[in-house]
This record gives structure tokens, C-alpha cells and sequence, in this order.
């Protein structure tokens, strides 16, 4: 260190979620001299209990409120601590299917990227991050999807999470980046500095300069600067591009952001299938992927509560039959969004707008959904959109519009990418193949910003897989 | 006359439509949930807010002669209903997005007291 507020080192990470954590990882067990910076606070996973208000504020970026405005509104969630979004999700993993590499290859013309080359990455990271299947432990909430989608001829599975389940307690442990990756670069030798928020970039004299502010203690912002040869940008799909941004940077940058936007039903079935210690569920619908999936979510009293707010009603049918109830969702790939930096805020805003066929395929999915739900025993189906009526039969689907009719906060998004693409063909990529940014030197990006575009499945085990690809590259490059 | 406190007002309402017998410490829970949310979100979202804030506040005056934090209960439900089904869309929004948060709150109410601090691992 030099003074007080200027650190020196090698490779500077910013960010720590599955991107920047392993990165910073792979780089620290190399030998290389490695700080990881984290703009949220370094929290316990028990430091709030999971999906609760306190998590929101201590976790989440901004209080998880992110809208991206536009005709349709998306609400989505990111986190904002060390391990970023793998500390708030449920950690539902899959490998990528091999026709998304494959699909990435041809339209972005990324190098080396199929299933058989990224198959040893990922099992470097489910070797560090286990993932388990619940098995007979899952809940009945999430086999009534899958029951459903059976009952319809429909292909259905159990997803693995990121977690070790004690089946005998029926509890376990996350396997989120704080108590696996960040574990083992701490242990490594890197430096870890969280509270830490860089502001811009630039580069002097063969080094890139990084200038911010760090948090301390007493809640005051004082000024820092590093100095790297090497420098990783992981600080996920909207602050990535608003950073490169802000430092000058912005060919292809945060012009392509796209989602997996989400529109959920509450399903109330003739008996309990929700009980408090139930693991979360896993169930999905993968018949009609990729246009959309279908899923079960996190159903406590507070989420069932907020779902159905827009009812007068809302709280007595909770406190009634929350038991009986469980939020089920579909989502798709569709809708694009840009990120921009408004000068005088520290945020940046997004934009975002679906076509007709986007909003048709999210209309065709509800309509699927419920269709499996019905199939399931549900007696009837709240769908959580604005002026949609309650179903209490098949019959009454003929009434949901064909196109999605979404208001504000109707559709939403745990999953954000594709802001900076990576791949050879310049005039669609802001990085090459392998993450470094086009133009520079010792700049990379390696998070969710890369992915050429919606991954179908929950991207965590992508976003994990390709950083290890990309990091173990720039080692085997030396950087260059 | 004391300041105006819109957020505690407008949670009160909104506490009111589901749940009229809460008391006042546990309304002031969630009403400190929906300030922090709002401190919390994007700042150019905080600004937007804060000006929608104070339109709704001194909107009654008006018609009443006094500001929604110091209407009578059932002016202060009419108020809140008229923005709810207003023509103007942010209108309609900024109530949605506090009914969102408002009835976050209010449901993770019960498990409020067995929560010990937040502790960092490391500075």
C-alpha cells in the first residue's frame, strides 16, 4: 500500500459475485497478488433470515428497487454484498444447454465456446460450490408443478441447487460465493475490500487507475485509488457497463441488456402444500424452452402477501389459506434494455421495451401454466397482473388476453446479462471472446455483462463457468 | 404545527385496508421499512419520489384547506383511493409501489423481534 488511500496490486477485481469471486480465485491460488473489491458490506448468510425485509436492505442493491422504465415496466432484483446475487437467490443451477453455447458461437462468433470445452469448467466450480438435488425432500408446493406438467405430457424436472442439503434435518447450507469461492481466495492470499465502490477508470503509464470510495466504519466515504496492470470488471450486468461507461468506454456497452422477464399466479390447491420449514422449491417446466419456462417461487406469507397486494381482500385470504397457496411463475427471454449513466446521479438508469411477440409469448406461457396448475388440482388461479380475472376452471382461460396485458410491476426479473457481449464479430461484442474489452489493454470484464444472451436456464452456473474459462485463459495468456 | 410526515400517513392508510387494529409501534415498524426502502432506492428514483410525495401531500389543500398528513382518517382514505384510480399513471404507481412496500412489511411483521443485528464478518 501506498499511503493512506492508494493501493497498488497486480490484478484488481471488482465485484464479488460468481463472476468476480471466481476470478479473483483462480488468480489468488495462481500465486498473483489480488484484491477483490466489493461496493456492499460482507455479511454472514445468516445475517438476515433469507428473503425477508431486513435481507432487502442489507443485501439487495438500493433496497431491491430496480425498475427498468419503458412502456412495460420491469421490476428487478440485484445483490449488493460480498457474493453478490448468489447471497439472495435460491441458487437453482444448471449447466447451459449446448445449443445456447452453440447459438453464441454462430451469431457472435465467440471462439472456443461449446458444451465439450466448458464441461471441465464447470465441474471445476460445482467442485468448490456443491450442488445437490432435493430428492424426496422436496416440498409439495414445488411436485405439484411438476405433477401438473406430467398430468399434460409435458417434460418436467427437479433443478439442483447450489446447496448441501441435511436431509435428516431438513435444513443445510448454501453454497453461495461468501462460504465457497471468497472462502478459498481469502484463504489464497487475495485481499478482499468490501464497502468499496470504484467510480471510473483510466488508464497512465502502462497502469489502470481505479478512483472511489470506501465506506468506513463510521458510515463517511473517503476517497481511494488503486493502481493495476490488470483489471476485472464484475459488478454484474448494469453496473458493469455503467462503470465502463463512466470511464469512456462504451462501444457495445450496456446496449443489449436483456432478461429473463418473469410474470407470476398465486395457485390456491384443496389442501396444505406449503409449510414453514420447507426447503425452497425446485420444480420446472422445460417442455417449452426456450421460448419459456415455468417455475415455483418462494412462497412464505410476506411474498404470498405482496403478490396478491392488489386485492382488498389480500390479508385475510393469506392468514386463511397461505398453506393451501403457492406463487408459481413463467418466464421468457424476450424484452431489450440499455444502460446509461444520467449525469449528476450515481445510478444508472435503464430502458427497457418488449415487441408484440415478446408480450405474446409471455400471454401463450400464463396460459400454459395455469393449464398445469389446473392439471395439479389447483381450485383456483389469482393471477398477479392488473385487471386479469380469478380462475376458477379450465373453462375460465378462454378469458386471459392472448397478448400480455402488464402494468407497472406486473413483470420482473431475478436474472440480468448480455450488456457486453463477448465474441470476435466487433460490431455486435464489447469483449473478445474471452472478456477482454476491444481496444484495451489489461481490461476485462468477467460477469453476467459477457453472456451473449438469455441463458433459457438460471444463469449462475453459466455466468460461474464462463469466468473460470475466461480467468484460466488470461493466466494461461499471461494477460496478454 | 408539526412537520409533515407523508410516509407514516399514507402507510397508515394502507395498514388500515388489512389490518385497522395494528397497533401504533408496529405501524411505525413498517412505516421505518418503507423510509428505508425509499432511502435505499436509485437516486434519481428518490428525487422523482420525493417530489410525487410532496404533489400528494399539499394536493388537498384545495378542496380541504389542510394537507393529506392532516386530513381526517376518511379524507385521507379518499385521498390515497383517488390517486390509486387516477388517469395520470404515475399516480396510480406511486401508490402501487408504496402498497408493494407497505404490504412487505406488514407481513414480515411477526417475525420482527427474534432478530438479533447484522453482524460484518470483516470491515
Amino acid at each position: 500500500m501506498n499511503g493512506q488511500s492508494e493501493i497498488e496490486t497486480e490484478i484488481l477485481v471488482i465485484g464479488s459475485g460468481p463472476g468476480g469471486a471466481v476470478s479473483g480465485t483462480l488468480f489468488a491460488e495462481a500465486g498473483r497478488h489480488v484484491v477483490m473489491v466489493e461496493e456492499g458490506d460482507h455479511l454472514a448468510l445468516e445475517a438476515a433470515p433469507h428473503f425477508s425485509r431486513e435481507e432487502m436492505l442489507l443485501k439487495y442493491r438500493n433496497a431491491g428497487v430496480g425498475v427498468a422504465l419503458g412502456r412495460h415496466k420491469l421490476a428487478w432484483v440485484e445483490g449488493r454484498c460480498v457474493g453478490g446475487g448468489s447471497e439472495v437467490n435460491r441458487g437453482l443451477y444448471h449447466r447451459t444447454p449446448g445449443y445456447v453455447f452453440d447459438d453464441w458461437r454462430r451469431r457472435f462468433a465467440v471462439h472456443d465456446l461449446d458444451l465439450a470445452g466448458m464441461t471441465p469448467h464447470f465441474e471445476a466450480c460445482e467442485a468448490v460450490a456443491r450442488v445437490e438435488y432435493a430428492g424426496i425432500a422436496a416440498s409439495d408446493m414445488s411436485r405439484r408443478l411438476q405433477q401438473g406438467a406430467q398430468a399434460q405430457g409435458w417434460l418436467a424436472i427437479e433443478a439442483p441447487r447450489l446447496y448441501r442439503y441435511d436431509h435428516d434435518h431438513r435444513s443445510g447450507v448454501k453454497q453461495s460465493m461468501s462460504a465457497t469461492f471468497v472462502q478459498r481466495f481469502v484463504a489464497a492470499g487475495g485481499a478482499l475490500l468490501p464497502r468499496t465502490r470504484i467510480a471510473r477508470l483510466r488508464r497512465m503509464n502502462g497502469h489502470w487507475i481505479a478512483q472511489g470510495s470506501r465506506r468506513g466504519e463510521d458510515g463517511r466515504q473517503r476517497p481511494v485509488t488503486f493502481r493495476a496492470k490488470t483489471v476485472f470488471i464484475a459488478c454484474g450486468a448494469v453496473q458493469t457497463p455503467a462503470l465502463l461507461r463512466r470511464s469512456g468506454i462504451s462501444h457495445n456497452v450496456g446496449d443489449s441488456l436483456r432478461f429473463h422477464p418473469m410474470v407470476k399466479v398465486v395457485a390456491e390447491f384443496d389442501r396444505d402444500v406449503n409449510r414453514p420449514d420447507d426447503f425452497d422449491p425446485v420444480h420446472q417446466v422445460k417442455e417449452f424452452e426456450p421460448r419459456f419456462g415455468m417455475g415455483c417461487s418462494i412462497s412464505t406469507p410476506a411474498m404470498l402477501g405482496v403478490a396478491l397486494s392488489g386485492r382488498p381482500d389480500h390479508w385475510q385470504l393469506v392468514a386463511e389459506r397461505w398453506r393451501r397457496m403457492g406463487i408459481y411463475y413463467v418466464q421468457s427471454g424476450g424484452g431489450e434494455a440499455s444502460v446509461r449513466n444520467l449525469p449528476g446521479f450515481e445510478d444508472p438508469i435503464v430502458r427497457v421495451r418488449f415487441s408484440q411477440g415478446d408480450l405474446s409469448v409471455l400471454g401463450e406461457g400464463l396460459r400454459r401454466l395455469c393449464e398445469a396448475l389446473f392439471a395439479a388440482g389447483a381450485q383456483r388461479i389469482y393471477p398477479c397482473l392488473a385487471g386479469y380475472p380469478d380462475l376458477h376452471s379450465p373453462g375460465d382461460l378462454a378469458r386471459l388476453p392472448d397478448v400480455l396485458q402488464a402494468s407497472d410491476g406486473n413483470m420482473t426479473s431475478v436474472h440480468v446479462f448480455s450488456s457486453c457481449p463477448m465474441g470476435e464479430d466487433r460490431r455486435r461484442t464489447a469483449a473478445n471472446s474471452f472478456g477482454k474489452v476491444h481496444g484495451t489493454d489489461g481490461l476485462y470484464i468477467n460477469d453476467a455483462s459477457l453472456l451473449c444472451g438469455p441463458t433459457s436456464v438460471n444463469p449462475q452456473g453459466t455466468v460461474m463457468a464462463v469466468a473460470h474459462r475466461n480467468a484460466s485463459e488470461a493466466l494461461t495468456r499471461r494477460f496478454h | 404545527m408539526s412537520k409533515p410526515d407523508t410516509v407514516a400517513a399514507l402507510v397508515d392508510v394502507l395498514v388500515d385496508e388489512s389490518r385497522p387494529g395494528l397497533s401504533a409501534s408496529e405501524r411505525g415498524v413498517v412505516a421505518d421499512y418503507v423510509r428505508s426502502t425509499l432511502a435505499g432506492m436509485p437516486d434519481y428514483f428518490r428525487i422523482g419520489f420525493r417530489m410525487l410525495a410532496m404533489m400528494f401531500e399539499i394536493a388537498p389543500l384545495p378542496v380541504h384547506g389542510h394537507r393529506f398528513s392532516y386530513l381526517a382518517p376518511a379524507e385521507r382514505q379518499a385521498h390515497v383511493q383517488a390517486w390509486r384510480r387516477s388517469r395520470m399513471g404515475f399516480r396510480r404507481s406511486m401508490i402501487a409501489f408504496y402498497t408493494t412496500f407497505a404490504c412487505y412489511g406488514l407481513y414480515s411483521l411477526p417475525r420482527a423481534q427474534d432478530r438479533a443485528p447484522a453482524a460484518r464478518i470483516a470491515a
